[in-house]
């Protein structure tokens, strides 16, 4: 009798498809926006997530996050070479393995008379281990040529092929960037995320030649950020308390000074990113909570005006012996096989949609290679959300038919 | 069981009042009737005269106001209405004059409704609905919908579903009502063949014709047998 019941609804959707894509329109939306943003999260989370390990694990981040006190007006604090490294030789940090200290600015790049914008990374040898970047041709600088502010520079990779087409073509060559000559040491892989305006062009010169000859005066010694690697087996929770504690001895600041500063593990930036996700999840949530009920007054609705249409089908049913219990679950039934077909719809679309995006960004962006990710979760969910919609708004439309009268119903013009 | 000699239907001095708004409507004032099993009776009488609503009663299809109504020697007057249905589904089978068939749904599936309600399986019930229609003449439409039959073959496919769960009483109501002469004489002859084969029959018909094919016919007026 159940299956019965529910080719009943399937024939009745199919036998009016515009009428029944309309009543289904709020859970379809509903449903599918869920489906959508939980995915499309799930695979941004799955992508940080190979991001972030591929970048090296068991790091931590220092910068200066600007102004900070009550009034946000005192100078933001800054870093120094010395103070990279006083942390260097610090015995509460033995279990540190490498510290870079970075100058960032973005400049231009002159060869063969062609001009390209690059992003100039002074810092120590320190950033290639810590940041993964592998050597493709040639070598990195020293700790000599650092502190002889040698002029040399490596390129990343995709910015070596654009400028030489291969990187191997890149080593000895001489290269302009203000005004000055720079000799080509070696070239490495791209750092992962490495989009945004300046692409891949990122170039790595020693942290005292930028000092010397690329940066402004006022900003000699000035570090923008350093970058920490621990030993793999030290607890990156534990390390950040000790680092905080060293950086407020060493460059003595009180505690109103160092909320000026962020020490932030790359794992963090994931739950930073986990926050965000489920923010947006929760409004989503919301919005789709309305879309569902919107969707249900709707079921109800039409389930009202189906009663109405088969009113002497039911006289009849009752009248051959369906008890009220029977009827009952029949409308019931023919609600939730709605809301539960346009549940079906809405996660199909969303999840078509999620593998479109994919794909689109794949093209945009082939270096990411992101994947599509199901989750099983959220369509099980979805799958009993809207269903157990059809039963709650089907409820009223189900009774009112359960409750009529054989004869009159049999009679009902 | 039954013993032998026992009515199938038989009802004491049944009354049935309607509230139409706030006017009481006396449908039927003081019935007493006895329908002997292999009977065949036309109810008979003028439209507003309670014929249909004796039906309905005795079909179970509504409550006494007052009165006993003993079915097969038992008395039912005070069964509730899921009772009744369960009632209607296991010992009585019902013709209507608009046929009342499922739209969109084939012949076969249209005979085997009742079944489907007593909890019989679907290809059980199949084969019993067929086993049906061949007897009303129809083995040859049971994957037809309703619009694809005639009208004296919708009547037939209903006949077919009021026979499908071996009904101890049939209760016809204007069988003949919305189908041409010819048609009607057809049908009436398929029921009289069912009277001769013993099954009890209650007829409703305001046409003497159709009447005239019963065993035995009571004339209601006003409620009241005449």
């Amino acid at each position: 009798m159940l299956i019965t019941h529910v080719q009943t609804a399937l024939r009745q959707l199919l036998s009016n498809k515009a009428k029944s894509a309309l009543t289904m329109l709020g859970i379809i939306i509903g449903i599918g926006s869920v489906i959508l943003i939980m995915t499309l999260g799930e695979i941004a989370k799955q992508f940080l997530l190979g991001q972030i390990s591929q970048f090296g694990t068991n790091v931590i981040e220092v910068a200066s996050t600007g102004s900070f006190g009550p009034f946000k007006e005192e100078e933001p604090i800054t870093f120094s070479l010395q103070d990279a490294e006083a942390l260097e030789r610090s015995s509460l940090l033995s279990d540190m393995e490498a510290i870079s200290a970075a100058y960032t600015s973005a400049g231009t790049l002159e060869y063969d008379s062609k001009k390209y914008q690059i992003m100039i990374w002074g810092d120590k040898p320190a950033v290639f281990t810590i940041n993964k970047l592998d050597v493709l041709a040639g070598r990195t600088f020293t700790d000599a040529e650092v502190n002889r502010s040698d002029r040399v520079i490596v390129l990343s990779q995709k910015f070596a092929e654009d400028v030489f087409d291969t990187s191997a073509n890149a080593i000895g060559k001489t290269v302009t960037v203000s005004g000055r000559a720079f000799t080509v040491l070696g070239v490495v892989n791209d750092p992962p995320m490495s989009g945004g305006p300046f692409g891949g062009s990122y170039t790595y010169f020693p942290i005292t030649t930028t000092y010397a000859y690329l940066a402004p005066a006022a900003d000699n010694n000035k570090v923008i950020f350093l970058m920490i690697s621990t030993k793999p087996e030290t607890d990156t929770e534990l390390f950040k308390d000790r680092l905080s504690f060293e950086l407020k001895r060493i460059k003595h600041l009180d505690d109103a000074q160092m909320e000026g500063i962020s020490v932030a593990s790359r794992e963090q930036m994931l739950s930073i990113f986990n926050n965000v996700l489920l923010g947006i999840q929760m409004f989503v949530a919301a919005i789709a909570g309305i879309s569902l009920f919107v969707g249900g007054i709707g079921i109800m609705n039409i389930m009202l005006v189906t009663v109405k249409e088969r009113t002497k089908e039911i006289g009849l049913r009752k009248a051959v012996g369906a008890k009220n219990s029977s009827i009952l679950i029949q409308f019931l039934i023919e609600a939730a096989v709605l809301t539960t077909v346009g549940g079906l719809i809405g996660i199909g679309s969303a999840l078509g949609l999620a593998n479109l995006a994919v794909f689109v960004v794949n093209i945009v962006q082939p270096t990411w290679a992101i994947h599509f990710v199901l989750v099983p979760s959220a369509i099980i969910l979805a799958c009993a959300v809207s269903m157990s919609t059809g039963f709650i708004f089907g409820l009223y439309p189900a009774m009112k038919a359960a409750k009529l009268h054989p004869i009159e119903a049999l009679r009902y013009e | 069981m039954k013993p032998s000699g026992t009515p199938v239907i038989k009802v004491v001095n049944l009354v049935k009042t309607y509230w139409s708004g706030s006017v009481a409507v006396e449908a039927l004032r003081g019935i007493d009737l006895e329908v002997p099993e292999g009977d065949f009776l036309a109810l008979m009488g003028p439209s507003g005269s309670g014929k249909s609503t004796l039906m309905n009663v005795l079909a179970f299809l509504d409550a006494p106001t007052s009165g006993e109504y003993w079915f097969a020697g038992t008395n039912i007057t005070s069964f509730d209405d899921n009772y009744r249905a369960e009632l209607r589904n296991a010992v009585l089978g019902f013709v209507f004059q608009q046929f009342h068939l499922l739209a969109r749904t084939t012949a076969l599936d249209n005979v085997a409704l009742p079944l489907l309600y007593a909890g019989v399986k679907k290809s059980k019930a199949r084969e019993r609905a067929y086993a049906m229609l061949k007897k009303v003449g129809l083995a040859h439409r049971i994957y037809h919908r309703p619009n694809e039959l005639s009208g004296g073959q919708q009547q037939r496919v209903s006949i077919a579903r009021a026979l499908v769960n071996n009904p101890t009483v049939l209760f016809c109501d204007e069988p003949t009502g919305n189908l041409d002469s010819k048609t009607s004489n057809e049908i009436m002859e398929l029921i009289g063949t069912l009277h001769k084969e013993g099954k009890t029959i209650v007829m409703v018909t305001h046409e003497e014709e159709v009447a005239a094919f019963a065993a035995r016919k009571i004339i209601l007026r006003d409620g009241k047998i005449i």
